[in-house]
């Protein structure tokens, strides 16, 4: 089986029914240098968890930054194709860069809190919105501390500096400020990758929660953290999107060899650690 | 685990964001707004400075005879300023950057940089006032101490590798501007001494200065005050090289100075000629040291005995006497024109070799 | 660093001549220092330590004199002193050549009267009564001199003081000369407050308008052709002398804008028309904007780019970024930029000299009287005044010790900014590297 024209390998009707949160069509994306994404075809849908996964350089994080525009702030970055968000096309003239950002929260692969106090960082989107009332800015920071597990922890230590928050909780940290304007997708670049074991599993069982409201999309390097939080798996390699399926499929009975290559490499490095 | 309340897609929250989009995206304008009026403003000024210079710049008849005499005044100043500035500021850089422990340089480099804040005026008042007429009365011995003084340093340390124990040496490697302090002070005392000895015996015509504010002390004032300058951009280009190509030189037998002097100092030369530059385009447009030290007489000759007359002193002098359009005041502005035009050229040399440096640095 | 740290054991070390020449540059540049330094503080410490009283008797033009006088300066061969001010201060120096002294002598009982007006009289007597407010009697006084208990400052027995009574003099006098009128008997007051009020006006002006340029070049311009002529522009403005600078503001501010403020407002007296104190701070708004760019863009590179990054993806817009999160982590970057300027500032005379600071200014720039900031008046400054009391005017009218006591003053001020520029530089560089962690 091949690729055609971009579109990658997967069963016919498997997203039928389902609504889209994300979806790109024929999206190309070139740097200066180079050509980061070519073609690529890609439909989330909403309150799932989609796992993007593929080696170092092959396009994931290039890919996500499309969906929030983020790309934009990189210089000579040219975008060509469709991206719709939650139905918008996301490139239109008219989109307002500020209220896709909003829909659309991210969570970076290294905790990136401001130099501020825990409640301010969570408040700092609320702040945006014009909120002033301490009250409810109050109860707002608590629901997103809350939805993102992390109230237990910190509520004694709203007033300290984010930066002294461990890397998990930093990352949670993030994740609540992203929750609390009300975005309705959540990407997520590979942001496990600096967490400790324990702080990764209560991570995984954070973002299996948010499927319940939230649609994400979750690049990892990580297979069997795809595997375990995943609704759908995407596999991409040096700029195409090749394959997309069930997790489950995609780990047992890949369509391609390329994906079989890969996940099962994969699989043998992490095992033999 | 607990979740908020379901999210529709307009919540509450996104009414709000829809609210204050307008005041937001208008705010944003107003900041694009004001930052392009103030790149403006720049430009603006950019073109100016040099713009009025040139509109109110006249060449009367017999400009030569007064605006030559500033001219060579500027260089005069700033030649010498430039004859102690780079000895004194190459050697300090090559000793930062190249053989004093980090401690030391962590020291001496935020030194040297305070120094450069010390105001002329301070300067110009020291060399006015103190050094000028001690000078006046000691140049033979300020002579011997110039001729003196390298080979006296260079003895000094030779017989220290020859003689002195091995372990000692090693002790003392990067400490050596201890071991130079006492060679330097018996060489200033023994000029002095000598200096004395030959004036007493009558051969202070020799060198007798037509006046206390002349060149000499404006080179050693002056110098004093780009030293720092020459010091501190050409230690950032010595300190850039990679440690390992000196290393490599001593693994081949090359001695701590050999591999500097062969290997780094090429490679950052283009750094150390910019400092030049820059120095040297100080030097010119320095005004208080030279106006309170050099007696201001406006004379053709390079001789650092004499007193001299720069263009930037002059323009302190006359300018605020100066009616405007008055042939005065036009050539005063051609005077300052020369003097920006000469300034504009050696930084914009100056940032061409550094260009070069940081494409060779870029290629390491 | 690696160089030496790594320095091979053992090496044979021959040829290295010019090691010890750059060890010996380095010396020779901490000495000079280190010479500087001492020489002013002494000389700046001459104005404030009282002189010793001597009784002189010389010959000179064929008559014997008599005097008793301050011994301001000696050596082998001349001495130099100061003599009884009865008329006007720094009006009796006389220099006096070791060849005619017949005799010199230091009595015990020699006595100095500091008047209130910073004049000086020198005789023999009891000091101690004298100051239990008792009015010395003046032998050698001229005719018509008058001498209430009111003019006298303070009564010094100048050649019997202890340790302790000198040191309590020197920081008395310096203080007044610091918080003194230049008519009360020397004092840099009047020039103090023109510093400061003339950098204070000018910070006002260059950082909104240096903090807006740093902030368009380095996150709005990007790498255009604009930004760099922009940025091109800015290393050539650095690079200008400041006279060239004062030279400017002389022909733009003074007679461009001022002297048409003049004709337009229709003032017989050039008001606006003449040196002051908006035109010097706008000049030296001029000069320090380079110095406020490129520090804050400094400051600005060192912001990490996750963190904008992290404030767009919530939904900020550029403006908002700029002012919620790279503002503030930049904080004290722009806190380097405006104490680098203030130093620069307050140590640059030449442009001043052109546009509006005067030896001596009747009035204060900042005062009760409504608009309590005068803008267009002329100002007195610190290193003005150190130019003016070395070497402008004649003779008596010139303080060298003074000169030296200003330049400390003014030195101890520009360094003092510029060290502190220097720790919060290195406390936002070690926090970068905390927030890139």
């Amino acid at each position: 089986m091949s690729v055609v024209d971009g579109v990658p390998a997967m069963p016919t009707g498997l997203l039928d029914g389902l609504d889209l949160a994300l979806e790109a069509r024929g999206l190309s994306l070139d740097y200066a240098q180079r050509r980061a994404l070519d073609a690529v075809h890609l439909q989330v849908p909403r309150q799932r968890v989609t796992a993007l996964i593929g080696s170092s350089g092959c396009g994931k994080s290039s890919l996500l930054r499309c969906f929030n525009r983020l790309n934009d702030e990189i210089a000579g970055c040219r975008v060509r194709g469709d991206v719709r968000v939650l139905g918008l096309d996301a490139y239109a003239d008219t989109t307002s860069l500020p209220e896709l950002r909003r829909r659309v929260g991210m969570v970076f692969q290294k905790p990136n809190p401001f130099p501020q106090s825990v409640a301010e960082n969570v408040a700092f989107g609320l702040r945006l919105a014009g909120i002033r009332s301490r009250l409810e800015l109050d109860d707002r920071v608590e629901a997103a501390l809350r939805a993102a597990a992390l109230w237990d922890e910190v509520r004694d230590r709203l007033g300290d500096s984010a930066l002294a928050l461990s890397a998990g909780q930093q990352q949670r940290l993030v994740i609540a400020r992203a929750l609390a304007v009300e975005p309705e997708v959540l990407l997520m670049d590979e942001p496990a990758s600096m967490l400790d074991p324990i702080s990764t599993l209560r991570f995984e069982e954070l973002v299996v929660a948010l499927r319940e409201r939230y649609s994400v999309l979750l690049v990892t390097h990580n297979m069997q953290q795809a595997a375990r939080v995943a609704d759908y798996t995407a596999f991409m390699q040096a700029g195409r999107l090749l394959e997309f399926d069930t997790t489950d499929r995609i780990f047992t009975n890949p369509r391609l060899r390329g994906t079989e290559d890969y996940i099962t490499g994969r699989m043998r490095e992490s095992g033999g650690q | 685990m607990p979740v908020p309340a379901p999210a529709s897609s307009v919540t509450p929250l996104a009414a709000r964001f829809a609210q204050r989009a307008g005041a937001r995206a208008r705010r944003e304008r107003g900041l694009r707004a004001s930052l392009g009026i103030a790149a403006a403003l720049l430009a603006l000024l950019a073109l100016a400075m040099p713009a009025f210079l040139l509109a109110s710049a006249r060449l009367t008849p017999g400009w030569q005879d007064i605006v030559l005499p500033l001219l060579a005044g500027s260089f005069k100043a700033a030649v010498y300023a430039v004859l102690v500035a780079l000895p004194l500021g190459l050697g300090a850089a090559i000793w930062c950057a190249r053989f004093a422990p980090p401690a030391w340089r962590a020291v001496l480099k935020p030194l040297f940089e305070l120094f450069e804040a010390v105001p002329a005026v301070v300067l110009g008042l020291i060399a006015a006032l103190l050094l000028a007429p001690w000078l006046a009365r000691h140049v033979l011995g300020f002579a011997i101490f110039l001729v003196a003084l390298a080979p006296t340093l260079a003895i000094t340390g030779s017989i220290w590798q020859r003689v002195a124990p091995p372990r000692w040496q090693r002790r003392w490697v990067g400490r050596e501007v201890w071991l130079m302090l006492a060679p330097l002070l018996l060489t200033c005392a023994f000029a002095l001494w000598a200096g004395d000895w030959f004036a007493a015996a009558g051969l202070a015509a020799l060198l007798q200065p037509q006046t206390p504010w002349n060149g000499l002390v404006i080179g050693l004032m002056l110098g004093l005050a780009v030293m720092p300058t020459i010091f501190s951009l050409s230690e950032d280009a010595l300190f850039a090289v990679p440690a390992d190509l000196a290393l490599g030189a001593q693994a081949l037998g090359a001695t701590r100075w050999q591999a500097l002097w062969r290997l780094l100092l090429p490679v950052a030369a283009p750094g150390i000629v910019a400092a030049l530059l820059l120095g040297f385009s100080r030097a010119l447009g320095e005004t208080m040291i030279v106006l309170m030290a050099s007696g201001n007489t406006p004379l053709l000759d390079a001789s650092p005995l004499t007193g001299l007359r720069s263009i930037a002193a002059n323009l302190a002098l006359e300018a605020p006497e100066a009616a405007p359009d008055s042939a005065h005041y036009g050539l005063l502005l051609l005077s300052a024109l020369l003097l920006f035009g000469l300034c504009l050229l050696l930084n914009a040399m100056a940032e061409t070799v550094r260009g070069r440096l940081r494409r060779r640095l870029v290629g390491l | 660093m690696a160089a030496f740290a790594s320095l091979p054991r053992g090496v044979p070390r021959r040829g290295d001549t010019g090691l010890w020449l750059a060890a010996g540059a380095v010396g020779l540049s901490l000495l000079a220092l280190i010479v500087l330094l001492a020489v002013l503080l002494q000389q700046a410490l001459r104005a404030f330590v009282p002189a010793p009283v001597a009784e002189l008797r010389w010959s000179g033009g064929g008559t014997e004199h008599t005097l008793i006088a301050a011994v301001v300066e000696q050596d082998a061969h001349v001495l130099i002193v100061r003599g009884s001010e009865w008329q006007r201060r720094g009006a009796e120096y006389r220099r006096i050549a070791r060849a005619d002294l017949l005799q010199l002598d230091w009595p015990a009982d020699a006595v100095t009267l500091n008047l209130r007006d910073g004049r000086e009289i020198h005789l023999r007597g009891d000091a101690a009564a004298w100051r239990a407010s008792q009015l010395p009697v003046l032998p050698q006084a001229p005719a018509g001199f008058v001498l209430a208990a009111a003019d006298i400052d303070d009564v010094v027995a100048a050649n019997r003081l202890t340790p302790t009574q000198t040191i309590r003099l020197v920081a008395q006098r310096g203080w007044r000369f610091v918080a003194g009128a230049p008519d009360t008997g020397g004092g840099v007051y009047p020039a103090l407050v023109g510093t400061v009020v003339l950098v204070l006006l000018m910070s006002v002006l260059v950082m909104p308008l240096g903090v807006l340029l740093a902030l368009w070049l380095h996150e709005y311009a990007g790498s255009g052709r604009g930004a760099r002529l922009l940025r091109a522009a800015m290393a050539n403005l650095a690079g200008v002398p400041a006279v060239i600078y004062g030279l400017f503001g002389l022909v733009l501010f003074v007679n461009g804008i001022g002297g048409g403020l003049d004709v337009l407002l229709q003032s017989d007296v050039p008001r606006w028309g003449g040196g002051g104190l908006l035109w010097s701070s706008l000049t030296l708004a001029l000069l320090t904007l380079p110095v406020v760019v490129i520090a804050t863009e400094e400051g600005l590179a060192r912001v990490p780019a996750s963190l904008r990054q992290a404030a767009l993806a919530l939904g900020a817009t550029r403006a908002e970024m700029l002012w919620r999160v790279v503002l503030p982590v930049a904080r004290p970057a722009l806190l380097t930029a405006l104490i680098l300027a203030v130093a620069r500032a307050a140590g640059e005379v030449a442009p001043l000299m052109l546009v509006g600071a005067v030896k001596y200014a009747p009035a204060l720039p900042l005062d009760g009287e409504f608009p309590y900031l005068h803008l267009s008046r002329q100002f007195m400054h610190l290193g003005q005044s150190v130019y003016d009391l070395a070497l402008s005017g004649s003779d008596t009218q010139r303080d060298p010790a003074q000169a030296h006591a200003a330049a400390l003053l003014l030195l101890v001020v520009v360094v003092g900014l510029n060290a502190a520029a220097i720790v919060v530089r290195n406390r936002l560089r070690e926090r970068a590297r905390e927030l890139a962690v």
